[in-house]
């Protein structure tokens, strides 16, 4: 982990018309951390993650990747950054196959043998994905499409992965294997910034934390520390 | 064979020719509203206009002496060049201000230039020179003409070349992605706004073709062309499945049939009110077209 941030967000502000969503967030995510956004529903966490990748217009504040400026760029300009996304809902193409979608993740490389070797990790990460390449999108089940979702996310190659709400209306065992699956990519060189409901898998696998309340971030810190946290242990965990 | 029933299936072929002729039309302009409607869900009222477009395109250079193998490129090139001026002059800016300010920019772009048209070139016909001489093929009391099968084949051929663009390229893998969700597309890198002129290119580019085509099969153009043919290309994309390909094509060449088979048989008087009425019918029975799938609710 090096002194400077790979991402930084400062002071981040975002209205959705009257509604003031996010409330003044600073974030930080260093290289080959995985950080997690705990929170609600209706905390502001995919605002957050729709900023970074530039769908949502902040009104006020800074977001700083690799000492770049991201405010104001087109959402497709910062995937060419490195910053890839797994999106709330999943957003797979129902209609193009398997292949096709991991295919389209990978809309702005050339380097077509890195490519290959790419369909390979994604289909070592979740061999389901493989026996179904030639299949409509829209015909795989929940998980699958989450973990298509995952896939097409890495096939553009990101420096950093944002993952909003993996496990939202997953069996256990399905959330057990993504999560396997995120330590994977991290333990790879994958830095990546994770936003759950399910504080319990995320903090497992979390370096740090960030509990959102309303738009607001309310408490930081390792991902321990926010394990055996009175407040998380009551809000999230259920103790 | 019975003589009245061997002139009745002349007939019939006869109307199926021409039909085919005319809904081959309709199908080139179809699918640009159709294409533009999937990607953007805005019913593009002015698309006619692109045709009548291409069309004066084709006209000038024809009239000017160029040869048709410059004018027909040249024609698509034109009515796809002005449909992305127009889309970056005007649907773009209020693209997220509701479909109904999308709607009525339409309606406004097609009077624009419905009425420059006439303003500029005149609002009397003009004779497209019979470049291609004309010659019929008959057989029996049928009869086909090469211009005919120009229409025809050319259309085939058009719609083979957008099957493969859509399904086989790298763009039309971009076009379908965006067509599904902006958002999803552009965390691809897809830069949406590309993709979406693109697509307004390529669907004038087939509406001027259309033109052009036109010019030849009628010999005549005037401003006013793009408004009958428009509407009704929209009623073949509707009856095809708004937003569907190859539904597009399949709408135009029903309704170019049908309204041959109701001119012969019946009226031509009922030409137009039998277009619209199938207008009112599929959205009353399949508003989804006869290649729509339903509607599935997102989660």
């Amino acid at each position: 982990m090096s002194d400077t941030p790979l991402l930084t967000v400062k002071g981040l502000h975002v209205h959705y018309g009257a509604i003031h969503a996010i409330h003044g967030v600073d974030l930080e995510i260093f290289s080959g951390e995985i950080v997690t956004i705990l929170g609600s529903n209706g905390a502001g966490k995919s605002t957050i993650l729709r900023s970074i990748s530039g769908l949502t217009s902040p009104s006020a504040g800074t977001i700083l990747f690799q000492k770049q400026k991201l405010n104001g760029l087109k959402a497709n300009r910062i995937v060419k950054l490195g910053i890839s996304q797994a999106p709330e809902g999943r957003l797979i193409f129902p209609e193009h196959t398997v292949l096709e979608n991991l295919e389209i993740g990978a809309y702005l490389r050339r380097d077509r043998e890195e490519i290959c070797q790419d369909f390979e990790y994604v289909y070592h990460l979740f061999p389901k994905l493989k026996d179904r390449s030639k299949q409509p999108a829209g015909t795989l089940s929940g998980g699958e499409q989450q973990m298509l979702a995952i896939g097409r996310a890495l096939m553009a190659k990101p420096k950093l992965l944002l993952l909003d709400e993996p496990s939202l209306g997953l069996a256990p065992i399905l959330v057990g294997t993504i999560f396997k699956a995120i330590e994977e990519v991290n333990r790879r060189g994958t830095t990546i910034l994770l936003v759950e409901q399910n504080a319990f898998a995320a903090l497992k696998v979390a370096h740090r934390g960030y509990v959102l309340t309303t738009g607001a971030v309310t408490l930081t810190g390792s991902g321990d520390e926010l394990i055996s946290n009175d407040q998380v242990k009551n809000a999230y965990l259920g103790a | 064979m019975n003589e009245e029933l061997l002139y009745f299936f002349y007939d019939l072929g006869q109307y199926l020719i021409n039909g085919i002729t005319q809904g081959s039309i309709y199908a080139l302009i179809a699918l640009g509203y159709t294409m533009v409607y999937g990607i953007i869900k805005l019913i593009n009222f002015a698309h006619g206009e692109f045709y009548m477009i291409g069309a004066f395109v084709g006209y000038y250079l024809v009239i000017s002496g160029a040869s048709l193998w410059i004018a027909f490129p040249a024609a698509m090139l034109g009515a796809g060049v002005v449909a992305v001026i127009i889309e970056r002059l005007v649907y773009r800016p209020i693209r997220h201000a509701g479909r109904i300010a999308a709607l009525i920019s339409a309606l406004g772009t097609s009077l624009f230039f419905q009425y420059l048209g006439q303003g500029t070139v005149g609002a009397d016909p003009k004779t497209f020179p019979p470049v291609i001489e004309e010659i019929s093929y008959e057989w029996g009391e049928m009869m086909i003409s090469n211009i005919q099968i120009i229409i025809i084949i050319t259309t085939i051929v058009l719609m083979l070349v957008l099957r493969w663009l859509v399904s086989s390229t790298r763009i039309g893998m971009a076009m379908r992605a965006v067509s599904f969700n902006h958002d999803a597309a552009e965390l691809m890198g897809i830069d949406t706004n590309k993709i979406i002129s693109f697509t307004f290119f390529v669907g004038a580019a087939l509406a001027g073709a259309a033109g052009v085509l036109v010019g030849l099969y009628y010999n005549t153009i005037e401003p006013m062309m793009g408004l009958m043919p428009g509407l009704k290309a929209f009623v073949a994309a509707v009856l095809g499945g708004i937003g569907i390909i190859p539904g597009a094509a399949l709408g135009g060449l029903v309704l170019g049939i049908v309204e041959n088979l109701v001119t012969g048989f019946w009226a031509s008087n009922y030409r137009d009110a039998i277009a619209f009425g199938i207008l009112i019918i599929i959205l009353l029975i399949k508003p989804t077209g006869l290649m729509g799938k339903n509607i599935r609710e997102k989660v």
